[in-house]
């Protein structure tokens, strides 16, 4: 038993660090930790779960057309209700994997069956998604179910940018952005804090990180494409500044990991930092991939980079792309940027290579 | 020093009092990227945002005067670009690794001199032509480099060029025709990569690019034989089905042979599509409906508990 060698010397060494006053439940650590091992959910099985869930809900819903059943809005209503609270009952009273797939389909139709039962009896659009967003936040609070966890927290987000657009106040994107970017800001410098705190969070802790990032990505796609919403040209900085804020926070925190403190190259890498984030100061979406990907390299968590990566690339296509500049101009401006990078290249490296001699 | 996961780490955070400062110099020591990850990471980062720009910068600006050029000029920058990297990446003495990465980029350019010869000479208009030279005359380049990702873009160019022929050229293929055949041909490779890799360790297939082409086969017999059902009456269909039947009983003892969680996934997840389908075929009313949402769930559910029991089997075996 390779793993649980793992963890004894974890313990140890735990032990040895913290003195006496630690104490830990060691049967209960070596039971989940079984438990994880046997019920290991590989990308494989995840993936399965989510599509099987979806084309599940599909037939289902094509069920309910061809029936003609959502003509009753009260039964929409009760079956909607029956199926969130049995999906999270579900996961409640067992944290079995195989059981996923189903909870996540009753979870889905359920919300799909309220949202439509509801606006039939012509409650207002406002308070539905209220509403929706209320159920999927007090549900984090009762299971911690990865991925019914997972979708909740999209189903929050999701209302939020879904009262944004229907009232037409597209400019309170920005406070959206600048709330996600903080919060996962927190969260992922403050891990360990978290995971300490209690048990619902700690166990809450994997499915906000990806949960998070996912949200944050849908803000920035509203900004990053441009005419997807009308947004005000005037306002496109305030989303930029939070940004450009956190990543200097960050910047800080990597040149304390990478032990530069000569006050001469703290103030270039900030005075090059500075140029090179005030230039994208009205694409917020571009600076938003950067958070990402310097937050999720920090503490090594290669999904979230993955994700940042792509969307770094995509981002700056799109901008390129919407720029309403001649071809020449777009290619002055690219062929700068590029030598600066790899300006920036060469001093790294040199830095690099410096610090090594010494 | 034994590996520590930050799964271990959450665990034992939930089950004691263990202090957030001395996780957080855990995660910092074991976990967090260290100093040389972050330099390793920055000058990646820096070099491809770098090249990216540059070149990204230079390519516009030929954009920006290409309806002015000669067309001597057009074509004669291209081939002296595709020259230009095949000499860098037969004299010289750089890694391997960057000498793969050029050879790819040439390989793309010869679909760039295609294009713009097209273009110039209004020949290369039927676009499977196209194709067709683009993917001949990278063959040996493709074969040499033995460079997965280059192999990559050879297979997508074999699957377009049949795929354009079959709609430019031969129309009477039928949509099930065309599906087994991309199947075939993908699952050709397929078997060739899996198989070459033990024969000869030389030929390079990570797993990345071996479970992409088993996707893209099984893509191609999924859509064949759905589409076959609901469009009545397929002579070919049965061939489809019985090549289908045999190649995936294979892909499932390879899988359980290989302990590949992955080939256990996708082959049950496209016969629960094909089911589905044939169900749904059989009859739309309501209660199929209703009967397809349970079975899906149902027989995903069977699949994903066989997989979690395998993976059982599989680290009590590994220990």
């Amino acid at each position: 038993m390779d793993k649980s060698i793992n963890i004894k010397a974890l313990l140890n060494r735990i032990r040895t660090s913290e003195g006496n006053k630690f104490e830990c439940d060691e049967k209960a650590i070596f039971e989940e930790h079984d438990t994880l091992r046997v019920n290991k959910s590989s990308l494989p099985i995840k993936v399965l779960t989510i599509f099987g869930g979806f084309l599940a809900t599909l037939a289902f819903l094509g069920f309910l057309l061809i029936t003609g059943l959502y003509e009753s809005e009260i039964a929409l209503i009760t079956f909607g209700i029956g199926f969130i609270i049995s999906a999270i009952l579900l996961n409640r009273i067992s944290d079995k994997l195989i059981l996923d797939t189903f909870s996540i389909s009753m979870y889905i139709i359920g919300f799909i069956l309220l949202s439509f039962g509801l606006s039939e009896l012509r409650v207002e659009n406002n308070i539905i998604s209220i509403l929706i967003c209320l159920i999927a936040l007090s549900s984090l609070f009762i299971t911690q179910n990865f991925i019914l966890s997972f979708i909740s927290i999209l189903a929050v987000s999701g209302s939020f940018l879904y009262l944004i657009l229907n009232n037409d106040s597209y400019d309170l994107i920005h406070l959206y952005i600048a709330i996600y970017t903080l919060i996962l800001t927190y969260l992922i410098l403050n891990e360990a804090k978290i995971i300490s705190f209690n048990k619902t969070l700690s166990q809450l802790y994997n499915p906000l990180r990806i949960g998070l990032v996912i949200s944050l990505l849908f803000g920035l796609i509203t900004l990053g494409k441009r005419n997807l919403i009308p947004i005000s040209e005037n306002y496109i900085w305030v989303s930029s500044i939070v940004m450009i804020a956190v990543t200097l926070y960050l910047v800080s925190i990597i040149l304390k990991i990478n032990n530069i403190d000569t006050d001469k190259s703290k103030v270039l890498i900030y005075t090059l930092s500075i140029i090179i984030l005030a230039s994208t100061i009205f694409s917020p979406s571009i600076l938003g991939a950067l958070v990402i990907i310097l937050l999720c390299f920090m503490i090594n968590y290669k999904t979230g980079l993955a994700i940042g990566i792509i969307s770094l690339i995509y981002f700056i296509s799109q901008y390129y792309y919407d720029l309403s500049y001649t071809l020449l101009t777009k290619s002055m401006i690219l062929f700068v940027s590029g030598v600066l990078f790899l300006k920036l290249y060469f001093l790294t490296t040199k830095h690099i290579s410096a610090h090594e001699k010494i | 020093m034994t590996k520590i996961d930050r799964e271990d780490i959450q665990i034992i955070a939930r089950h004691s009092n263990w202090s957030a400062e001395s996780i957080d110099d855990v995660l910092q020591k074991e976990i967090y990227s260290n100093e040389a990850s972050w330099h390793k990471f920055l000058r990646l980062f820096f070099i491809s945002l770098g090249i990216g720009f540059t070149t990204a910068g230079i390519i516009f600006f030929f954009a920006y005067n290409w309806a002015d050029l000669h067309k001597f000029i057009k074509i004669g920058l291209i081939e002296s670009l595709i020259i230009v990297l095949t000499l860098i990446v037969s004299f010289s003495k750089i890694n391997l690794d960057i000498k793969n990465i050029l050879l790819t980029g040439a390989s793309i350019l010869v679909g760039v001199l295609f294009a713009v010869f097209g273009q110039i000479y209004q020949t290369g208009a039927n676009a499977y032509d196209f194709f067709l030279g683009w993917t001949l005359c990278i063959t040996i380049w493709v074969v040499i480099s033995n460079f997965p990702p280059l192999w990559l873009v050879f297979i997508a160019l074999i699957n377009t060029t049949i795929v354009l022929y079959a709609q430019q050229v031969a129309h009477s293929w039928s949509n099930v025709f065309l599906a087994t055949l991309l199947f075939v041909i993908n699952i050709l490779f397929l078997i060739f990569f899996l198989f070459g890799k033990k024969l000869s360790s030389d030929l390079k297939s990570p797993n990345w690019f071996t479970n992409l082409l088993a996707l893209a086969a099984v893509t191609c017999s999924t859509i064949g034989i759905t589409t076959g059902i609901f469009d009545e009456s397929h002579p070919f269909l049965l061939v489809l089905i019985i090549i289908t039947i045999i190649l995936y009983g294979i892909g499932i003892m390879y899988g359980l042979k290989e302990k590949s969680g992955f080939y256990l996934s996708i082959i049950p997840f496209s016969i629960i599509i094909i089911i589905s389908a044939f169900l749904l075929e059989v009859s739309d009313d309501a209660p199929m409906f209703f009967f397809v949402s349970l079975f899906i769930i149902g027989s995903i559910t069977l699949v994903i508990k066989n997989l979690i029991n395998l993976q059982k089997k599989w680290t009590n075996q590994s220990i």
